[in-house]
């Protein structure tokens, strides 16, 4: 059990919501309201060395796309192509470890429904390549409409596209919190419910694609890239895998949560009322982070 | 434990970060006859968020950028680091200083990375006491990572008035992302010559 919490710990603390803004377009806080947030606390050593591991695997990988890319244009190479989806691969699997890309959410989210791997597959693969195709979109109307200023205008929709999707996530919270409140007082047992949640994948879509919808800065930067080198199909392919590499993370995180709750439960489940508590519990928890969550990210776009 | 449970709970309701951009990042500390007059920074940018940038404010297409367009960069992607305290963070002999604003801004185009180059005063008279001033780069949200470029990081300019020494630390107290990420510091102590 204790190491089940440190592990969340861990999972929790090495993740966040969703994208952040680039600070050198959007408005900031103030900076003594930034110092306040990050006082006195501390972190175990272990996650400081994690953290910066990754986003020094993160800048090397960067560096490689980069030099690939531009080899890639000066001469045509099968060999060459295939190396940098590789890379954009790896590049997708690491940027999704980092803050971000709706793990936590996901995480919540399966905290508090009954899934099994293939739900927990298909929310990451809508998450990952809707945030990537949210991106490209974006890059494709602004490449054939204004032609310019794609930084600015990607920021500003993306704003807007921020604004719908934390909504959306505050509903599906506050919508799988009654929920679980109405089970609870209705005594529905529990066996009858986990079954009839299982069946059904489809219930994760509204979830995924909420979390999903924003663009992916990443991404847009990848695009951004091969359209100035004049390679926008290289690019659009890059990203898909970029898109497969985040699919690949936050399925892991999904299908990691269902096998740690899972295993709680086996062992719960020879104390009935025990494991009772603990569906009711973690359930209503994973919807309660899942509405704050929307809220909080709802504020930071209204409260600067 | 339970310290770092509550703190790991709840840590990603406020983050909302991870790097998309990388900086390697230059300091010249600049002194006169007074004392510390502020730092020149040096920032240069990776080669895919420079494309991004360039593309947007390289008017003329031509790799370089001309003071029309340095205007148009300072305007649209770089005033409103302001905000952000230019991801620059001093302490005089402990205590914050406010940065009020940049001078000499400049941006040039070598080899697809965008460079960008400014000064942040910071006037701190030399005297005979010690004076120690720590400076700290990197942005708090994490968006962009801005890391000691790799050869000559900082140099100082203009120190034949003041005894000087420096070292490198590992800034604990600005530990930032709920303390996942310590940056390192500068921190110089001064005073002048006898």
């Amino acid at each position: 059990m204790r190491k089940f919490i440190v592990l969340l710990s861990f999972l929790f603390v090495i993740n966040s919501p969703l994208a952040q803004d680039n600070p050198f377009l959007s408005k900031g806080k103030s900076s003594s309201e930034r110092k306040e947030v990050g006082v006195n606390l501390s972190c175990p050593r272990f996650t400081q060395k994690i953290i910066g591991k990754i986003a020094l695997i993160q800048r090397s990988l960067n560096k490689r796309l980069t030099e690939l890319t531009k080899k890639l244009k000066e001469r045509k190479s099968t060999k060459l192509f295939f190396y940098i989806l590789f890379v954009t691969f790896a590049y997708g699997v690491v940027h999704a470890l980092g803050p971000g890309h709706g793990k936590t959410l996901t995480f919540s989210y399966f905290l508090s429904e009954e899934a099994n791997i293939k739900k927990g597959i298909t929310v990451g693969c809508i998450i990952g390549f809707l945030h990537a195709t949210s991106a490209l979109t974006l890059v494709l109307i602004l490449y054939f409409t204004v032609k310019k200023a794609y930084l600015h205008n990607i920021e500003n929709t993306s704003a807007a596209i921020k604004i719908i999707s934390y909504s959306l996530i505050t509903c599906i919270g506050l919508f799988l919190l009654i929920k679980n409140v109405y089970e609870i007082k209705k005594r529905k047992n529990i066996e009858e419910k986990e079954l009839q949640s299982l069946r059904d994948t489809k219930s994760v879509v509204p979830f995924s694609v909420a979390v999903g919808l924003i663009p992916c800065p990443g991404a847009t930067i990848i695009l951004l890239f091969s359209l100035s080198l004049g390679i926008l199909k290289i690019g659009i392919i890059s990203t898909i895998f970029m898109a497969l590499g985040m699919a690949t993370t936050i399925s892991s995180v999904g299908i990691f949560t269902i096998f740690a709750k899972d295993n709680i439960k086996k062992i719960l489940s020879k104390k009935g009322k025990l494991h009772s508590l603990f569906q009711k519990t973690t359930s209503a928890l994973g919807a309660f982070f899942i509405f704050t969550l929307g809220v909080i990210l709802l504020l930071s776009v209204y409260v600067k | 434990m339970l310290h770092t449970f509550i703190i790991a709970s709840f840590a990603p309701f406020f983050l909302l970060a991870h790097p998309h951009v990388f900086i390697d990042n230059r300091i010249s500390v600049i002194f006169n006859d007074k004392g510390l007059k502020g730092f020149r920074h040096e920032w240069v940018f990776d080669e895919m968020f420079s494309s991004t940038i360039i593309q947007e404010f390289d008017l003329d297409d031509n790799g370089k950028f001309n003071e029309k367009e340095i205007k148009e960069v300072i305007k649209g992607a770089f005033s409103n680091l302001k905000e952000h305290n230019y991801f620059t963070d001093i302490t005089i002999n402990g205590n914050q200083f406010n940065i009020k604003e940049f001078e000499d801004f400049h941006a040039e185009i070598d080899s697809g990375s965008m460079i960008y180059y400014f000064f942040l005063p910071c006037e701190v008279p030399a005297t005979t006491r010690n004076q120690e001033v720590k400076i700290a780069v990197y942005d708090p949200t994490y968006f962009v990572q801005l890391l000691w470029a790799s050869e000559d990081p900082y140099a100082f300019k203009n120190t034949s008035e003041v005894e000087l020494s420096h070292e490198v630390i590992e800034d604990e107290e600005n530990s930032y992302y709920y303390g996942q990420i310590i940056p390192e510091a500068l921190k110089i102590k001064f005073r002048k010559k006898p």
